[in-house]
């Protein structure tokens, strides 16, 4: 599917009219556009909110996330991007949603206008590590129909190759996107039933990794949060730490760098960590393996991590409690956390791997 | 003198709140600061719109009433926050004749990186001459800006702070007001 998302609001805008004409054209093909207004009615972003993001916020990322890629039609205001507009890519930093993501920047201004908002938009998008495109199709008012639809044959005949040009990108730079919504649906019988959530205070998120070439170093986080659903079918895992939680206190100069330098964490940028299952293999051995999407930084990448559970067990206060041991070794310059500095030897002073290791209780709820 | 104070984050320990705060607290004493809240409130830009938005409305007397606006932005994506852009996208508006047509204004900003903002706040001068807005060539990227404080209205480095109210001097300097 692709996302289609005009940059102005107006009923009578030409580049909704634009990306409703490429749509239809691209039906034709067979090919799905969806047309979503989400710049519409979405709040401002705010980084205080980005732990908890609101319900519309959600569903724009998730769209953007599932869409093989986005056809964008933007008109220029102040010789920039129109500010609700960027308000919607604002929201999709954190959650890394538009990360290497195939995106075709319509321009339907006449030669020599709109050169402002197409350098701004790719100055803005090359901050989300899209993959753009940029393609002019002018379009004058006169192409238009009494009703302000492009029926124009020679320009419809223009959007539909753009359509079917970013179709073939997103099938050809996210051969795992479709694979993903596949292994997602896979069914298996499962041990654990129902919806569980994380007993935070007995829980622990960890990570280590080697420092100095003599020891390893490691930290954990304090706030910490997740759930289970098992619907019988499929079992999903959600989790997240915040970054501010991190249990390095001293001194504060250590703790700055680590938490909220760009080096590392950014956390004002990016508060929070999140991970969402794609794939939950509960074996009857005890053997658990989990795949999915890890966002550090606003970047995110899928890991597989290892390890074992424990089924439903009740404890003396009439919780059923059941256990998540994870572990898994990623590379930290994949979620831009790239600090380093050479020993007299040549050798690293920080290990690029990164073990991460979850011990978690969750407490059965439904 | 009246100054107009906007700030572009709508988080609520802002660093670039702290700013103007720190703005308003050490710099020109005898000019009255205003700090405009209204941002969370505006609405997204639609010309099809027949009534201008109540926050709209305020936002452009606001802007008229000040003798100049001082305007701290963080940086999203390398850029201005699509929610102040959008503030600035009615306060165009009717283009030439709007409420922002020459009057001085400063941009200041600040981030916890590096560069302090420095490329929000050069695409900021840029939208803000396009407006028609008298705008001050200077910058002021505060970087670092965890750390730059020493309480939430005061600045820690005294040569910062110099700058900072060098840049309410100029706005409110009467050759810049009499051109205005």
């Amino acid at each position: 599917m692709i996302l289609a998302i005009p940059g102005s609001l107006r009923r009578s805008s030409i580049n909704a009219a634009a990306l409703r004409a490429a749509a239809t054209a691209a039906a034709r093909d067979g090919l799905a556009v969806t047309i979503d207004d989400s710049p519409r009615s979405l709040p401002h972003f705010n980084p205080d909110l980005e732990p908890f993001p609101p319900e519309a916020v959600r569903r724009f990322r998730q769209v953007c996330a599932d869409a093989g890629g986005l056809l964008l039609a933007v008109p220029e205001y102040t010789f920039d991007i129109p500010g609700a507009f960027k308000n919607a890519l604002d929201w999709t930093v954190g959650s890394g949603s538009l990360y290497r993501k195939p995106i075709a920047v319509l321009h339907v201004a006449r030669a020599g206008r709109g050169e402002h908002v197409r350098e701004a938009l790719s100055h803005v998008l090359r901050a989300h590590n899209a993959h753009v495109t940029h393609h002019h199709v002018p379009i004058t008012q006169r192409a238009r129909e009494a009703n302000g639809e492009i029926i124009d044959t020679r320009i419809v005949e223009q959007l539909r190759t753009v359509v079917a040009q970013l179709v073939q990108r997103a099938s050809v730079s996210q051969p795992g996107f479709v694979e993903a919504q596949e292994l997602a649906m896979a069914t298996t019988v499962q041990p654990l039933s129902g919806t569980y959530e994380l007993d935070p205070h007995h829980s622990t998120v960890q990570f280590a990794v080697r420092h100095q070439q003599v020891s390893t170093f490691r930290a954990s986080f304090a706030d910490i949060d997740a759930s289970l659903c098992a619907d019988g079918e499929t079992i999903t895992v959600q989790g997240q730490a915040r970054v501010e939680s991190l249990t390095i206190a001293e001194p504060p100069e250590f703790r700055e760098h680590v938490v909220r330098s760009a080096d590392f964490f950014d956390a004002d940028m990016y508060p929070v960590i999140v991970f969402g299952s794609t794939r939950v293999e509960l074996g009857d051995d005890g053997a658990a393996t989990i795949t999915g999407e890890l966002t550090i930084r606003g970047t995110t990448h899928t890991i597989t991590a290892k390890g074992t559970y424990q089924p439903t067990r009740e404890d003396p206060f009439g919780n059923n409690r059941a256990g998540l041991e994870l572990r898994t070794v990623v590379d930290r310059r994949s979620w831009n956390l790239n600090w380093q500095l050479p020993l007299p030897d040549g050798t690293d002073a920080l290990g690029w791997d990164v073990e991460i290791t979850a011990q978690l209780e969750l407490i059965k709820k439904g | 003198m009246r100054l107009l104070a906007i700030s572009g984050s709508l988080r609520r320990h802002s660093y670039n709140g702290a700013l103007l705060e720190a703005a308003s607290a050490g710099c020109a004493r005898s000019a009255e600061f205003a700090v405009w809240r209204g941002l969370a409130a505006i609405p997204p830009y639609n010309e099809d719109l027949d009534e201008t938005p109540p926050p709209v409305a305020a936002l452009r007397q606001e802007i008229t009433r000040a003798d100049a606006v001082l305007i701290a932005t963080p940086e999203y994506n390398g850029s201005i926050p699509g929610a102040l852009k959008n503030a600035l996208d009615w306060a165009s508006r009717p283009f030439p004749d709007n409420c922002l047509r020459r009057k001085p204004v400063a941009v200041i900003g600040a981030s916890t990186g590096l560069f302090g903002a420095r490329s929000a706040q050069a695409e900021l001068r840029k939208v803000l001459k396009t407006i028609g807005a008298s705008v001050l060539e200077t910058e002021l990227p505060i970087a670092t800006a965890h750390e730059a404080f020493v309480t939430e209205g005061r600045l820690r480095d005294p040569h910062i702070a110099a700058a900072l109210c060098s840049i309410v001097g100029d706005l409110l300097r009467p050759t810049l007001q009499d051109a205005a």
